[in-house]
């Protein structure tokens, strides 16, 4: 018996082209002196209209193919992009125009797009257009949004007042007489600065229009093929069918690539079309800090009633979300914050509004976490509080009010971001918590901080509980296919951004199908090979794409063993596949390999090798009956889709211990331990690298990364010199990980989703730590060491 | 595409009209230029090498003048087409004596085609007038310096004194080839001059490959 | 106005390049779109990221910082340039697939050429000396940790090979 893979940690497919340098990212692909290479003038003010475009001194430069403006954009292309997700509270949805029509609302966006022989003959043509702008007073930062001396939107297209592009409510009920009556009571402010995605690799579209087939090919580094192909064939007036996308590699996405159509990627497209080349655009790194998307710029305010044990009898939560200056991903961070904020818990009364506010500043779409960092920081530093405030341990507060294991499914009563009841479907919050307190040391910590204490060194220990909502639809799509030679090629529709889908699915479908793992190849994102899919994001790939595939090579196995019945001859529950081959239990004599399967289904006329020969018209069929059944299809296929009715909830928590300098106040990080609970794994590896990835991102996230904008609306760190991601340096030395496997009983296989964990307790279970360490409440972050330097000081005075 | 605009020429008006409606003179002076040849009365096909930045070509056309108001106005309409595009455009051309000389201005509503097209309205705006004030200032000079460079045929030669003699049509048929010029520092730029005179369009042309200048 | 082009031949991975580019094409350019060597990757163009780094006579260079023109004469050599004549991955690579070392793959060809200089200068390197040869590159996926077990673990494929 061959063992599963489901469980293993394979090595992964993917590696065998990128570390000899052979993979193939968008800036990779057409790499031909007949490329176009286009760049994008941005506008250097945060709010300001256009008053003239001069673009005289662009003749001088050779090498020039195009430049455009809004004047340039007609039909479709002239209108503003989409707004992908609209919601009834979304009453003042904005999206920006593919080039800037008459105003520009952040620095950054896009004015005029150039075309030229190479990128820096382009970048010289952006330097000799002279754009005429009329400044006008920004608006920066929530407080000045929320106080409204000054408008973002208030134009032709219309007005959005008091800057408020949203208010949205969902309660249980009304909080505030439960927290009235409680015995006690406690008020919060918190704050979370703006981050964002950073990706290594940024942005970047190739297009090609073929004349000869009428076709228009998109090479884009996204998170949605599909949700580009629809785009790109409404704004350029093609047919759905027309329009091929193609993701590549991708260089790291986080949600900032599930935005989509950025301007340039209707914009290459077009301009592949209108000149007749291949055109070419690919970012640089200032241009995706000022031109692409943020994230977790949050305020908070919050009222909770709770009791003597800590349980949280009503919770009244108020906050304000700045969503930049567009809303082309609607209201879904917010919503996540909102519905996400309950974590494990099961507060008795919950109300959570919020308002969505417009600055003149870089759109916020969803970065990893997509608003439940937010969310977690606030109901943990809630927990904390509540426990400090009663003088009991944090822990045993956060138990009184966990979600208990038999008391699932659990319905919180709220509708999440993907439509559906927000109804958690398993989890074990308290076995969970003893994992954690045993990895971490949690009883034993008091000890420790005492001793050190002793040194003069100050250490402190915090936790954090969330609940993730993965694996939300509406759909996706796998398709199977077993060639004559054995092969078998897989295919869904959703996108790869170095989770190693290539190599997880092809663990599942060697399982399924009974095939050797080296004979599975997984294609992800090309809109040719599945044309329905929905995209990668919400830590979804492995619940959605990981059941259709499941299912998709489950029927292609169906129907191995109903036409290998018939060969050989046999029942169907007497057969078994084995690398390949299938044969009779017990009698290997009798057996076939699937490539010769692929061959008897698919009669022909014609052969074309020495094998097919066995499948046309004088060597087999029954003259009896129509070579392909009436409800049949030739060839060994198999296609299905995964379409759950809600998500699946996953569930980890987070501790860690910090030391931090009584002079200097830099904070060193001396252990960070992780349970982790995403139901059933396929490769432990794989998830491993996916908890030590976020943990990163959350260790920049609340200690270094923040995006500095001043009053003016310029980002004053849009490089990686100012923008201080972690190197190994910043980064714990080992992470201690336990796992907790409550399988999802909504897939097939178990499974939830595991990609965005590892950062959404971060900034929450740091604060905790340094709070602990310092005796200093922490209610904002990220906190650097120079912050933490000055809250000393506030502290002391 | 609406395009206008004026320059100033430092000679009489009647000097300028002359100038303007003589083909040997235009041949000259219309950048690009290769061959202008008549073909009935104030009507030419011409031929004519001009780009936008990268994209250069050869750009076959025709323009024909009417709605003549001497030392006034007219009426120029040219049409033509070049590898990837094409261009259509309506001209209205006035003259007014000014201090210092003429003031000829423009008004043209033009339509461009195929590929050049998608150079951009700006630049297409840009070089249009580059190529006017270009143009402008060749009539200038032509009629300032007397040497009329143009090689014509046997009836049509214009050596020194005025370039043009006044009112005279060109005879049927008639081919003006450009004299042999330096190549000028910013020869990518030369636009396609809309017939006599004015304005514009600095479109299209050709692709960049097999028809560079 | 055309830029004036240099005549120059550049030495990568072995093999000798002829090239007319101008002045001002990065090194990091003139391998990926010059050479079509892709493998070097651009992060940052501003030399933090490290995905660039190549090997300029066996030290590891970020070649967005360098103009091509530049280094002629000297021996470049890319992540291309360190997988074996026949086709196998050499030690750096081999330790990263044992050990999940890259996800994306984009940072991947950086550390790969910096971590085969660093075991080449140190092929016994403790673990603190193992983190500091990799603290000069980014990765935003990894979280780092299995990167430093690739980087000991090549350092122990180093050390077999040699037996």
């Amino acid at each position: 018996m061959t063992t599963k893979l489901m469980g293993q940690g394979v090595q992964r497919v993917e590696d065998q082209r990128f570390l000899r340098g052979q993979g193939r990212y968008v800036d990779d692909v057409a790499v031909d002196a007949a490329t176009l290479h286009a760049a994008v003038l941005r506008s250097p003010h945060a709010h300001a209209r256009i008053v003239d475009i001069d673009v005289e001194a662009v003749l001088d430069i050779e090498g020039v193919h195009a430049v455009w403006t809004y004047d340039d954009l007609s039909g479709r292309m002239a209108e503003p992009l989409p707004l992908l997700i609209p919601h009834p509270t979304l009453t003042h949805g904005r999206t920006q125009y593919a080039l800037a029509k008459d105003e520009v609302n952040y620095a950054g966006e896009a004015v005029a797009f150039v075309v030229a022989e190479d990128r820096y003959v382009a970048e010289d043509a952006l330097e000799a257009i002279r754009v005429t702008y009329d400044v006008l007073p920004p608006v920066v930062g929530i407080e000045a949004a929320r106080a409204a001396d000054r408008l973002v939107h208030d134009d032709a297209d219309g007005t959005v007042p008091g800057n408020v592009g949203a208010r949205m409510e969902q309660s249980t009920g009304d909080p505030q007489p439960a927290i009235a009556a409680a015995p006690h009571r406690l008020e919060l402010d918190l704050t979370i600065e703006r981050s964002a995605c950073t990706p290594m690799e940024g942005r970047g579209t190739v297009a090609r229009w073929d004349p000869d087939t009428n076709r228009m090919q998109v090479w884009t580094s996204t998170q949605s093929s599909t949700g580009v192909r629809a785009v790109v064939a409404v704004k350029l007036g093609l047919d759905l069918g027309q329009v091929d996308v193609i993701t590549p590699d991708v260089g790291g996405g986080f949600g900032v690539k599930i935005n989509h159509p950025w301007p340039e990627e209707l914009l290459v497209p077009l301009a592949a079309r209108t000149l007749g080349r291949t055109v070419k655009f690919t970012e640089d790194r200032r241009e995706h800090f000022v031109s692409s998307a943020h994230e977790r710029g949050q305020v908070h305010h919050v009222e909770v009633g709770f009791d003597d044990d800590g349980r949280l009898l009503g919770l009244d939560v108020a906050f304000w979300h700045d969503h930049g200056a567009y809303t082309p991903y609607g209201l879904i961070v917010p919503i996540i914050t909102s519905t996400q904020l309950l974590g494990p818990y099961k507060p008795a009364v919950y109300r959570v509004v919020f308002e969505s506010v417009y600055t003149n500043t870089v759109m916020v779409t969803p970065y990893r976490g997509a608003g439940r960092p937010q969310g977690c920081f606030v109901m943990e530093r809630t927990m904390d509080a509540i426990a400090a405030y009663l003088g009991k341990d944090r822990t045993e507060v956060r138990a009184a009010n966990f979600i208990q294991p038999d008391e699932f499914p659990y319905d919180q009563g709220l509708i999440f971001q993907d439509g559906r009841e927000l109804e958690y479907d398993s989890g074990d919050y308290p076995a969970s918590l003893e994992k954690l307190k045993e990895l971490v040391g949690w009883d034993e910590f008091p000890a420790f901080q005492a001793e050190m204490a002793a040194q003069g060194r100050r250490v402190g220990i915090g936790l954090a509980c969330y609940v993730e909502g993965t694996g939300v639809g509406p759909y996706e799509g796998a398709h199977v296919h077993i060639e004559t030679t054995g092969k078998v090629k897989v295919a869904t529709g959703l996108t790869t951004q170095g989770q190693g889908h290539a190599t997880v699915f092809a663990q599942l479908v060697a399982d399924e199908l009974g095939v050797k793992f080296e004979d599975v190849e997984v294609v992800t994102g090309d809109t040719r090979r599945m044309p329905y899919a929905v995209g990668t994001f919400a830590s979804r790939a492995a619940v959605m794409s990981g059941s259709a595939i499941h299912l998709a090579a489950k029927r292609a196995k169906e129907k191995v063993l109903r036409i290998a019945a018939e060969a050989l001859e046999a029942a169907e529950e007497d057969l078994e596949i084995v690398d390949g081959v299938v044969s009779v239990k017990g009698s290997p004599g009798s057996s076939l390999d699937l490539g010769t399967v692929s061959v008897l289904s698919n009669p022909l006329r014609y052969a074309f090798d020495e094998a097919s020969k066995a499948a046309t018209q004088f060597s087999v069929g029954d003259p009896g009956k129509p070579p392909v059944p009436e409800d049949d299809e030739p060839g060994l296929e198999g296609r299905d889709f995964y379409s759950p009715e809600r998500a699946t909830f996953a569930s980890g928590m987070h501790a860690v211990i910090v030391e931090t300098d009584p002079r200097t106040a830099e904070i060193t990080i001396l252990k960070y331990a992780v349970v982790h609970d995403c139901g059933n794994l396929i490769n432990p590896m794989i998830v491993e690298g996916q908890i030590h990835g976020g943990v990163a991102q959350g260790v920049g996230g609340a200690l270094y990364e923040r995006m500095a904008y001043d009053e003016s609306g310029q980002l004053q760190n849009a490089s990686f010199m100012d923008f201080l991601m972690p190197y190994v340096t910043e980064i714990p030395d080992g992470i201690d990980i336990d796992h907790l496997e409550t399988p999802s009983p909504l897939n097939p296989l178990g499974i939830k989703g595991a990609g965005e964990a590892g950062v959404i307790p971060s900034a929450a279970v740091f604060a905790a730590a340094i709070e602990d360490a310092e005796g200093i409440t922490i209610s904002a972050m990220p906190i650097s060491p120079s912050e933490l330097f000055h809250l000393r000081q506030e502290h002391s005075a | 595409m609406k395009i206008q605009g004026s320059n100033v020429i430092e000679a009489p008006v009647d000097r300028v009209w002359d100038a303007l409606l003589d083909p040997a003179v235009l041949v000259a002076t219309i950048p690009g230029c290769e061959r202008l040849a008549a073909t009935g009365e104030h009507a030419y096909d011409m031929t004519v090498t001009a780009g936008v930045a990268a994209i250069k070509g050869t750009y076959a056309g025709t323009c024909s003048l009417t709605d003549l108001v001497p030392h006034e106005s007219l009426v120029m309409t040219l049409s033509g087409s070049g590898a990837p595009g094409t261009v259509d455009a309506r001209v209205e051309v006035s003259f007014a004596e000014v201090d210092g000389g003429t003031q000829v201005s423009y008004d043209a509503d033009a339509t461009v085609g195929g590929m050049v097209g998608g150079v951009g309205q700006r630049m297409l705006t840009s070089v249009s007038k580059r190529m006017a004030g270009e143009f402008f200032g060749n009539v200038g000079t032509a009629i300032a310096s007397p040497a009329a460079p143009a090689s014509a045929p046997a009836p049509a030669a214009e050596q020194g004194g005025a370039p043009v003699s006044t009112g005279a049509a060109a005879p049927a048929n008639a081919v003006f080839s450009a004299p042999a010029k330096a190549s000028s520092p910013d020869d990518f730029l030369k636009g396609i001059a809309v017939g006599a005179g004015l304005v514009v369009l600095g479109v299209v042309v050709g692709s960049v490959f097999g028809r560079r200048r | 106005m055309s830029e004036e082009r240099h005549e120059i031949r550049l030495s990568v991975n072995g093999a000798s390049y002829e090239l007319s580019i101008p002045a001002r094409r990065l090194l990091s350019d003139a391998l990926r779109h010059d050479l079509g060597l892709t493998g070097t990757h651009v992060g940052c163009e501003h030399g933090v990221c490290g995905a660039c780094t190549v090997l300029l006579d066996g030290q590891p260079v970020r070649a967005c910082l360098l103009f091509a023109v530049s280094v002629q004469g000297q021996e470049i050599t890319t992540v291309e340039g360190l997988t074996k004549p026949d086709g196998s991955l050499g030690n750096v690579q081999q330790a990263f697939a044992e050990c999940h070392g890259l996800q994306c793959g984009f940072c991947t060809p950086g550390f790969l050429t910096t971590i085969t200089a660093g075991l080449r200068d140190n092929p016994t390197p403790t673990h603190e000396e193992c983190r500091e040869m990799v603290a000069g590159n980014l990765c935003r996926c990894t979280g780092y940790q299995n990167i430093v077990k690739a980087v000991e673990r090549a350092a122990e494929l180093g050390s077999e090979g040699d037996a």
